[in-house]
């Protein structure tokens, strides 16, 4: 037997060995190497315009410093706004306390309160015996009547700074106490939910098999990681804007869940933008903050 | 298009290049993909890491050789990278009921050679089962093989020969059908 014969056999025969199909099932493959690479350019920086490529960043070492910075600043603008609110609550929550205390011994020692001076009301520090002979001494600044320092406690006083809290009816310096927090979560809220407005606007505008491509997937993140934040802060406590935080969630996590341009996920995204009505209680939500 | 104009418009992210560039080759990679893994399964995840590398590393295509052997060279390497991983788990052991349909050759040959050769041929060493194949299955020249093998000609002429005395060695009791 001759070694051509055998080669001869060989490659004849070999040709059953693992067949492969006739069709190459082509988009199927594309398909899936098209969203690997979507998704790995979600996670890489472009040059702009015609900038020539030069490389990419490492997916490991400098991309997340890019992509986090927006997100820290974004962060810090809504954790701000989260300080100043529980500063404020437990400013608030302290004079409750000692008007509470001041009521308290005020039942007590009614006999032996003393009558502030017209020097104590103008903010100066002053000290009178009580009927009984108790020293009585009170620093009260009018110009900051949420901070009275007292040894002993005024029910005048305590009555006056209570009232101005609970009337609201106090001084500038109080309106702006209770003020400031609200003021900075409303335009904290009122700024995320117009940014969730444009983005969604742009996913129900783009076509239904198109990929979302590495700017939309980035604004994407960082809306939903905003988004959990303000759920957790008092902007959540208001049961209307929860919910339509919640609804945006939602159709945040589904927008990032989905890989290329599956168009049954779209479909669902859709289906949950239709349902919950999103855009439009997202322009309404943004203008009625 | 030559191979520089489509690697240059894929470098600049046109995406009907990246299909261009895929179009052109899949089919040579998923037959080979196939041929070496046997599964279906494995032969498309062997395809479309091939191609997913190869966009990856593409800006680092240097043109010593055809885009084609470049290609081939990073699929043999995914190939074998991923049956190798696929052997530590499952081994390489396939009963003769897991075998799949095959094409009729032009001459049938023997049921049972059929199958002593095909299990001669799994008995290979990988470095000889991917020359055997390229080259005696789907027409590899051997300076293809020596490049996306990172081998020289030489070598790849040398292990298909030990390849093909093996199979011989295998199939000795079968010497009538090719000696006829």
């Amino acid at each position: 037997m001759s070694d051509e014969r055998f080669e001869d056999f060989l490659k004849r025969e070999a040709q059953a060995y693992n067949t492969p199909p006739a069709e190459v099932p082509r988009e199927e493959l594309w398909e899936t190497i098209r969203a690997s690479r979507a998704a790995e350019r979600d996670a890489t920086v472009r040059p702009l315009g015609g900038a020539r490529v030069i490389g990419t960043l490492p997916a490991q070492s400098d991309t997340p410093k890019l992509r986090y910075t927006s997100l820290i600043g974004l962060a810090a603008t809504l954790l701000l706004g989260i300080g100043i609110g529980r500063y404020a609550l437990q400013r608030d929550a302290a004079v409750t306390e000692l008007a509470s205390q001041i009521a308290t011994a005020m039942t007590g020692e009614s006999d032996g309160l003393a009558t502030p001076s017209a020097a104590s009301t103008q903010g100066a520090a002053s000290s009178a015996e009580a009927p009984d002979g108790a020293l009585v001494t009170l620093a009260v600044a009018p110009a900051d009547p949420v901070r009275p320092r007292m040894d002993v406690p005024s029910a005048r006083i305590v009555t006056r700074v209570a009232g101005r809290i609970n009337s609201g009816t106090g001084t500038a310096g109080d309106a702006g106490l209770s003020g400031e927090p609200n003021a900075a979560m409303q335009i904290v809220s009122r700024d995320h939910l117009s940014r969730a407005e444009a983005l969604v606007s742009v996913v129900a505008a783009s076509p239904s098999d198109a990929a979302m491509d590495s700017l939309t997937g980035r604004w994407a993140r960082d809306m939903l990681t905003n988004t959990r934040l303000l759920l957790d802060s008092p902007a959540g406590d208001d049961a209307v804007r929860r919910r339509l935080l919640e609804d945006l969630e939602t159709v945040l996590v589904q927008l990032l869940q989905r890989t290329g341009g599956a168009v049954d996920e779209r479909a669902l995204i859709d289906r949950t933008l239709q349902r919950t009505q999103l855009l439009s209680r997202l322009r309404t939500g943004a203008a009625g903050i | 298009m030559t191979d520089a104009q489509l690697i240059a418009e894929v470098l600049r992210g046109d995406p009907r290049a990246e299909r261009r560039l895929y179009d052109a080759h899949v089919d040579r990679i998923y037959r080979l993909a196939w041929r070496m893994a046997g599964d279906e399964t494995l032969a498309r995840d062997f395809t479309q890491d091939t191609f997913i590398r190869a966009f990856d590393k593409l800006g680092d295509f240097r043109g010593d050789s055809s885009l084609s052997t470049w290609l081939h060279s990073i699929a043999t390497s995914v190939i074998l990278n991923g049956l190798k991983k696929v052997q530590r788990i499952h081994g390489r052991e396939i009963g003769g009921d897991e075998l799949p349909e095959v094409m009729a050759p032009l001459r049938e040959a023997e049921p049972d050679l059929k199958l002593r050769l095909r299990r001669a041929i799994e008995g290979l060493p990988d470095g000889y089962r991917t020359v055997f194949v390229m080259h005696d299955v789907e027409g590899f020249t051997h300076e293809e093989i020596g490049s996306a093998l990172g081998i020289q000609a030489g070598t790849s002429k040398a292990q298909l020969s030990r390849a093909r005395a093996r199979l011989r060695d295998q199939l000795s009791d079968f010497a009538g059908e090719w000696a006829s």
